[in-house]
């Protein structure tokens, strides 16, 4: 009984807080509405960009201002409307509510609740366009942002705050690198925003097990606009990532944005423009495609101290047909990034797995973004790789090799396997640094082939088991002193005459 | 000419309908021409629809207000 009167009073109090004045809105009338796209008569205030109300807890866009009629992009299905239905302005620009509880959440561009638990608590109203930091509020990258892939943090490291393409053809690993380095920030203090803008609610089900499992969703957030939601939906999604992402970059964190894929955005924004009849360009993409990414990811940035010291690190990534990066929005996209991770078909065939094509990729911020360690033994790594590719091609042809190519050859290999690694199994960058020094330094060249993977595995539990002082301090100081230097040599020494069952015969 | 629309729930009478005609003429001048629509969805009260700005005073509205704030409002 007690609670019966408690919850009349709060009703009670509520409701007497309600405000029954007379309200004022703009409205306009449903002159046609066809393929998303309606045509309203009325709404002669309607700012561009601003959300529209349909009814029935819908919304549209308007991005077609006319004189005498208003060209708004349904966000949803709006079934409910016809010829003659009243639509009213909100006021409000596009914008979503995000507050510290969506993390762990998957939401839509609208920050709508996809998981079906209740709506994200009031927070902060983030517009989803909105001007890039400026020149003197930024600071040029330095800190790295570890993605757990050896050829990645060794080569073509990436920093916080940086724009990293991943590019390639489908089915090369693309999602399974960014996946992978969001299941790495689980102790970097980096808060990750998984975009994915047309996937399929099926991948999309499976990465979000993927991260509940490991424990990622606790920093990650979901924005998902699948295949089968409206184009409009799918255009808005990066930027709702974005957006979401602002939220903690003003708040002076650091946050990792990876965009799932921006070839599908670019599609479904030539699919709003061309019902818009806005005039097509170069394979009938309209001629703001550019801008249609370069102002989303111009967005991530690293801010000076005054501003907050936080950063946006943006992953995005293209799908390319038939590994043509010479298309259209693919050379958009790498003219915009700082930077590209090249994966390749027939890399990933041949058994090399993540199949990065180390010639062709780039990072532009390098090793200013790399810690003291990996830069003592990945230094000259790219270089040998790159003499050793070439040695492979001359060498297919010539049996008759001298020992010093031989040598190389042999050493090429066994750096080349050192890169191939597990999708799920990020490694640490201390972990990281330890296999490449055995590897660049010859401790390797002793061992067959074959055993490679496994000499891997079983090391790295020795260094743990045996050897954590070791870890710990490279950890410590960021840089491998004289003494881990030898320590290290000498531990590789031993763990070596453990295995002599897999060294190649003397 | 203004073009001013008059929605009700139920039909107005010609003593309502002449204070409206008065408020409409004080705020608009003698160039406003009212039309009438009946529309029971309102529940209750009126709608006046000037060009593009609606002043909406209808029950209906009242209640989705309250659906609104119970659906959304914090229970402190």
């Amino acid at each position: 009984m007690r609670t019966q009167n408690h919850h009349d009073s709060t009703f009670a109090s509520l409701i007497g807080d309600i405000a029954f004045d007379t309200t004022e809105k703009e409205v306009g009338t449903v002159m046609s509405f066809g393929d998303g796209i309606l045509q309203v008569d009325g709404l002669e205030n309607a700012q561009m960009g601003e959300l529209i109300d349909l009814g029935e807890n819908q919304f549209g866009l308007t991005l077609n201002l006319e004189k005498d009629k208003v060209g708004i992009v349904a966000l949803g299905s709006a079934a409910h409307l016809e010829a003659g239905s009243q639509v009213s302005r909100t006021g409000r620009i596009l914008s979503l509510n995000v507050s510290d509880e969506i993390i762990g959440r998957v939401v839509d561009p609208l920050g709508r609740a996809l998981d079906g638990r209740p709506e994200v608590a009031q927070g902060r109203l983030m517009n989803l366009e909105r001007i890039a930091p400026g020149v003197m509020t930024r600071q040029s990258v330095t800190q790295p942002l570890q993605t757990g892939v050896k050829a990645i943090d060794a080569m073509i490291p990436i920093g916080r705050g940086q724009r990293e393409l991943i590019i390639g053809d489908r089915g090369t690993g693309k999602t399974a690198i960014a996946v992978g380095t969001i299941l790495n920030q689980a102790d970097q203090n980096v808060i990750c925003v998984y975009v994915g803008i047309g996937q399929k609610r099926s991948t999309l089900a499976q990465t979000r097990q993927i991260l509940e499992e490991r424990g990622a969703m606790n920093y990650t957030i979901i924005v998902s606009a699948s295949a089968s939601d409206a184009a409009s939906l799918q255009y808005l999604a990066p930027y709702a990532g974005v957006a979401i992402a602002e939220y903690f970059l003003d708040q002076g964190k650091d946050v990792l944005v990876v965009y799932d894929d921006l070839t599908k955005h670019a599609q479904a924004y030539r699919e709003i423009s061309l019902l818009l009849r806005r005039p097509s360009g170069r394979e009938a993409f309209p001629g703001d495609v550019f801008y249609l990414h370069s102002r989303l990811l111009e967005r991530a940035c690293r801010l000076n101290k005054e501003h907050g010291g936080g950063s946006i690190t943006a992953l995005p990534i293209i799908e390319t047909q038939g590994n043509d990066v010479s298309a259209f929005v693919p050379t958009n996209v790498i003219s915009i990034t700082d930077g590209q991770i090249y994966l390749e078909a027939d890399l990933f065939n041949a058994g090399m797995k993540p199949a990065i094509n180390v010639g062709l990729s780039v990072s532009r911020v390098g090793s200013a973004a790399q810690i003291k360690s990996m830069k003592q033994v990945a230094g000259t790594m790219k270089l040998d790789l790159a003499q050793f590719r070439e040695l492979q091609a001359f060498a297919q042809f010539s049996s008759d090799l001298d020992e010093r190519t031989k040598a190389q050859l042999d050493r090429g290999v066994r750096v080349n396997a050192v890169l191939k690694q597990g999708w799920d199994t990020p490694l640490k960058v201390e972990e990281q640094v330890v296999v490449i020094f055995a590897a660049v330094n010859g401790y390797l060249d002793v061992i067959q082939e074959k055993y490679l993977v496994q000499w891997e595995k079983e090391y790295l539990e020795y260094i743990h088991g045996q050897h954590q002082a070791i870890l710990v301090s490279m950890r410590k100081e960021q840089k491998m002193s004289d003494e881990t230097i030898a320590a290290l040599k000498s531990a590789i020494d031993v763990f070596n005459r453990l295995h002599e069952e897999w060294m190649l015969e003397a | 000419m203004m073009k001013i629309l008059v929605t009700s729930a139920i039909e107005l009478t010609a003593a309502q309908m002449s204070k409206i005609q008065k408020a409409v003429t004080k705020k608009y001048g003698s160039e406003a021409k009212i039309s009438t629509v009946v529309n029971p969805k309102l529940i209750g009260g009126l709608t006046i629809t000037v060009g593009s700005r609606q002043f909406d005073g209808s029950l209906r509205s009242k209640i989705d207000q309250i659906k609104k704030m119970l659906g959304e409002g914090t229970i402190s």
